[in-house]
């Protein structure tokens, strides 16, 4: 195997036409992912952390080509995704799965868990019958099911079972990428930790890539090799966990860790606190982060957009006060 | 001498459903002073919200019913209460505020006619009008614009301070922060004694959440508020609270202020419930949940309900209940680990 | 794969697909109403049935008349009393009762086969294949659905086998209507992302994934329908279009009655009773279909 990044996204965009006046007519684009580039080396995980409305699930989505990316590339082994016609992705799709964040919503109530985990078998390998049940029993004991779980439906289980149910269903492919959506942010906390366990447990296993997608920095911190943080559909800081943790660098990063509430009643942090809320219409100019920076604003800032920019060992970040501008 | 606003006693509640009788709270005891902000903390159906909620006896009826116990609130059981006695209580004494702030906003009608509300609903008492005919009555326009200067001063209170502009908004036209910001106005209108937030900061972002959390805080110091705070996050109770109250499978297991709480847990749950949150400390692997899932609560476990999980059990656990006992300062826990009267 | 054979286990005592059958049948029964209307209707099939060994006057559904008994009020030979030929009402409705269910089953069925169709491919595939299906089924809603109804019958030519045709090709607008708002939200669902995710194809999402999950709302509108097509259906044979003597459809039994009316009230109120009994009982049940058949409620 070669040492080239597993997942190479390259300069990924995103737009959504906004329609309005009369015949509801596009009228304009909104830009939800704008030119995002990573890498996800083989058998590690990336984490992709923002507020709602980040566009976080949206690249997501687009790297595994759920949704359509406007441009860009993305380049799976060497493999250009984006040049694929529907027959060949399908095929491909043995290659990526995506793990969901509602873990019951992302069950078809209507199909038993021995049918949900098997549908994968059939399409790709048209495998059926009692050889298809070897390895749904097989997948359900990896994910630490029982047996008798085969038969019933999705609405018998809790959500921590559901989302095991979901993980079995992804696994059944032999995927080599997961990408995992937010997938405890909808478990309770001693669950969480089961699931966490389990993803971490199953990467060893089978070597697989995660690009992991959160909110909750405390998960990301424990789960992530690599860390990446969006600010409205743009990149504004990626580099290893320890850096972003131990010496974050964009002020929207040094005020998200801050925020984390740890359990711990003595650890009286200072909280960076931002004003007002990430904003929807971000500012035509300049950086999309200055109205709510808590930093000293440099005159550029309202000015020139900062580009992401190398700052050493792999630590990128979108800010003027690291690119050496002067005020 | 502090003063008691809240003490729950005994407090049963079951559901019918069609596998049986859910019992859904089996005895729950809770005791809140004046000025206190108790985070109840608990997993999903650990009948946190369900205990919340029978404070102002909003528990849906039918399925579920109140078999057995007390809920004084200001000295009163608020069970032996009637309908209207109940209204009052609610708009006077309590506020509520919810996990989603935007299904509690009517889409419909602006942040003026909804604070106003509030605000009118408050104060029906006050005047000697059968509340349902006062908004016909030739004073109400009067009514109306001192209730609407009253709304602009609570969105001021909340942290909204160009309330008189943003008043007259819908809510779409706010963020969800916002949203509970109005929530909590709302909350507010009455002057209540006891604000129950019911996972407030669970839909927001952190940086959001961080907001709230402060106001909270904030309010709580200018307001004296007691808030009775329901989470699943310890790290916000670790952040807000003055005292905590673990709850498990319908009764509260372990209850101590917050600092001997996080630095000396007594019961196993509450220690494999803090094991469980990755903190900064935490390396990868490290992370420890709890074994087995909630029970379910038409057959629950016998003894302890939280036996079958517990890595200390032992065979006393599967027969009864353990008792309340002492193990510190305010600190008390059910476990058999632990002998009475030490 | 698969070296160590791992045992299966026997099914729990009862299958889920049994479990979930009991619940539902739980949730039905203590919907009051909707058990009325399931055993009205189990009563009228059981009629329908045996209509030909219970019916007192078995042979006066096939043209035979009676004309020492015209228009005789009830009474103990002729509980619902005689037409105006003579035949007796009571056994007319009991051997009418087949043809009033056999309508609204081809009725309901063929329009369902459309409108099912036809709504499936336009929410799930959007665009112009959406644009083209529902302004075709706009046009046929714009049109009054009786008026219609009567119109193709009449270009078909009448007869109880086009009533039928007739009545379908104007009711499946609805079904269309339904389902298609049903796919429009199903399919942005998770679970059918997922499937899309696995590599199932188009088809195969559409038939496996979306519709299953929107059978219930139309199977609620299949029996909730059902009284209205038999309605409708009636309406056509009473105009004349329907079907033709000697047969006992109740529609025409009401339109022979109407001359006679009130003097000779049971003429017409007697099928007129029996067409409103079925509708209702078909109504109850929809009502608690609806309860039984969300998954979502199922705990």
């Amino acid at each position: 195997m070669t040492d080239t990044p597993l997942l190479q996204v390259r300069d990924l965009q995103k737009a959504f036409p906004v329609r309005g006046g009369l015949f509801n007519r596009p009228i304009a684009t909104a830009n939800v992912i704008d030119g995002v580039s990573f890498d996800v080396p083989r058998g590690q995980t990336l984490g992709l952390v923002g507020e709602s409305g980040s566009g976080k699930t949206t690249i997501g989505k687009c790297v595994i080509r759920l949704i359509e990316p406007t441009s860009g590339q993305i380049l799976f082994d060497g493999l250009d995704l984006m040049k694929l016609s529907g027959r060949e992705l399908r095929e491909r799709r043995t290659d990526m799965q995506m793990i969901y964040q509602a873990p019951g919503a992302s069950l078809n109530s209507r199909m038993t868990v021995g049918q949900i985990v098997g549908e994968a078998l059939w399409l790709h390998e048209r495998l059926n019958g009692w050889a298809a049940r070897d390895r749904v029993m097989k997948l359900l004991e990896v994910v630490g099911l029982k047996p008798e779980h085969y038969h019933r439906f999705p609405h018998e289980f809790s959500g921590g079972q559901q989302q095991r149910i979901g993980i079995a269903r992804a696994l059944a492919v032999r995927p080599q990428l997961l990408v995992l959506d937010e997938p405890t942010s909808a478990l309770d906390v001693s669950v969480q930790a089961q699931v966490l366990n389990l993803l971490s447990d199953l990467q060893r296993e089978f070597k697989l890539t995660f690009l992991f997608i959160s909110h909750d920095l405390g998960v990301v911190r424990y789960l992530c090799d690599q860390v990446a943080l969006l600010y409205l559909g743009k990149l504004v800081e990626i580099a290893d966990v320890n850096r972003i943790f131990d010496e974050p660098k964009h002020p929207y990063t040094q005020a998200l860790i801050s925020a984390i509430p740890e359990p711990d009643p003595d650890e009286k942090r200072a909280i960076i606190t931002l004003s007002g809320d990430l904003s929807r219409r971000r500012p035509t100019r300049g950086c999309p982060f200055a109205p709510r920076c808590q930093a000293a604003k440099l005159e550029i800032c309202d000015t020139v957009e900062p580009p992401l920019i190398e700052t050493g060992d792999g630590h990128r970040v979108a800010c003027h006060l690291h690119t050496g501008a002067q005020a | 001498m502090p003063e008691t606003l809240l003490d729950i006693q005994a407090l049963h509640v079951e559901f019918k459903t069609f596998d049986g009788v859910s019992k859904v709270l089996a005895g729950v005891d809770l005791r809140m002073e004046r000025g206190d902000v108790l985070g109840l903390v608990g997993e999903t159906g650990c009948g946190k919200s369900l205990t919340a909620l029978a404070v102002p006896r909003l528990i849906p009826t039918p399925p579920g019913k109140i078999t057995s116990g007390r809920v004084l609130f200001n000295g009163e059981d608020v069970l032996q209460k009637s309908p209207n006695e109940m209204q009052r209580l609610r708009a006077k004494h309590l506020g509520m505020i919810f996990q989603d702030p935007t299904t509690n906003l009517n889409p419909l009608f602006t942040i003026r006619e909804q604070l106003v509300d509030a605000v009118l609903y408050q104060r029906m008492d006050a005047q000697h009008v059968p509340g349902r005919w006062k908004g016909f009555l030739p004073s109400a326009r009067q009514t109306r614009l001192n209730a609407a200067r009253r709304a602009v001063e609570l969105l001021g209170l909340v942290g909204i301070s160009d309330g008189d502009k943003r008043i007259s908004d819908y809510p779409h036209q706010f963020s969800g922060g916002m949203r509970q910001r109005v929530l909590i106005a709302m909350a507010l209108a009455g002057e209540p004694d006891l604000l129950i937030a019911d996972e407030p900061t669970t839909a927001l972002d952190v940086t959001i959440q961080a907001q709230i959390l402060n106001l909270i805080n904030d309010l709580v110091k200018r307001l004296g508020l007691s808030v009775l705070l329901i989470t699943h996050n310890l790290g916000v109770v670790a952040h807000t609270c003055t005292r905590v109250a673990v709850m498990y499978a319908g009764r509260v297991i372990e209850q101590a202020p917050v600092r001997e709480l996080f630095k000396n847990p007594k019961h196993p749950y509450t220690r494999g419930l803090l094991q469980a949150v990755p903190t900064r400390h935490t390396q990868r692997g490290d992370l420890q949940g709890i074994a087995g899932s909630i029970p379910n609560l038409n057959t629950p476990p016998g003894g302890c309900r939280f036996h079958p999980r517990c890595p200390q059990v032992m065979d006393r656990c599967q027969v009864a209940v353990p008792s309340n006992v002492v193990v510190g300062q305010d600190h008390r826990t059910e476990c058999y680990l632990y002998p009475e009267g030490a | 794969m698969a070296e160590t054979p791992v045992l299966v286990q026997p099914d729990r005592d009862g299958s889920p697909r049994l479990e979930n059958f009991r619940r539902a049948v739980y949730r039905f029964r203590t919907n009051t109403l909707s058990m009325i209307g399931l055993i009205m209707l189990i009563f009228i099939v059981v009629i329908a049935v045996t209509a030909p060994y219970i019916a007192p006057h078995p042979e006066d559904a096939l043209g035979k008349t009676r004309v020492t008994a015209r228009l005789v009020a009830p009474n103990a030979e002729f509980p619902f009393g005689t037409d105006n030929v003579g035949r007796d009402i009571f056994s007319r409705l009991l051997l009418g009762t087949g043809l009033a269910l056999q309508v609204g089953i081809v009725i309901i069925v063929l329009a369902t086969t459309i409108g099912v169709t036809i709504g499936a491919l336009s929410g799930y595939f959007g665009g112009w294949v959406d644009e083209i299906l529902m302004r075709l089924t706009d046009i046929f809603l714009t049109v009054p659905a009786l008026i219609l109804a009567i119109a193709v019958t009449a270009a078909l030519g009448k007869g109880i086998i086009n009533v039928m045709i007739g009545i379908a090709l104007v009711w499946w607008p609805g079904f269309a209507r339904l389902t298609r708002s049903l796919v429009l939200s199903l399919k942005e669902e998770p679970f059918v992302e997922a499937a899309r995710g696995l590599g199932a194809s188009h088809l195969r999402v559409l038939f496996r994934h979306v519709l299953p999950n929107a059978l219930s709302p139309i199977i609620v509108k299949m029996s909730t329908d059902f009284g209205f097509a038999v309605l409708t259906a009636a309406a056509l044979s009473f105009i004349g279009l329907g079907a033709q003597p000697p047969t006992p459809e109740w529609g025409s039994m009401i339109n022979e009655g109407r001359d006679y009316f009130p003097q000779q009230w049971w003429v017409a109120t007697f099928p007129g009773m029996a067409i409103f009994l079925l509708v209702f009982s078909w109504n109850l049940l929809g009502d608690g279909l609806r309860d039984v058949l969300d998954p979502r409620s199922r705990r």
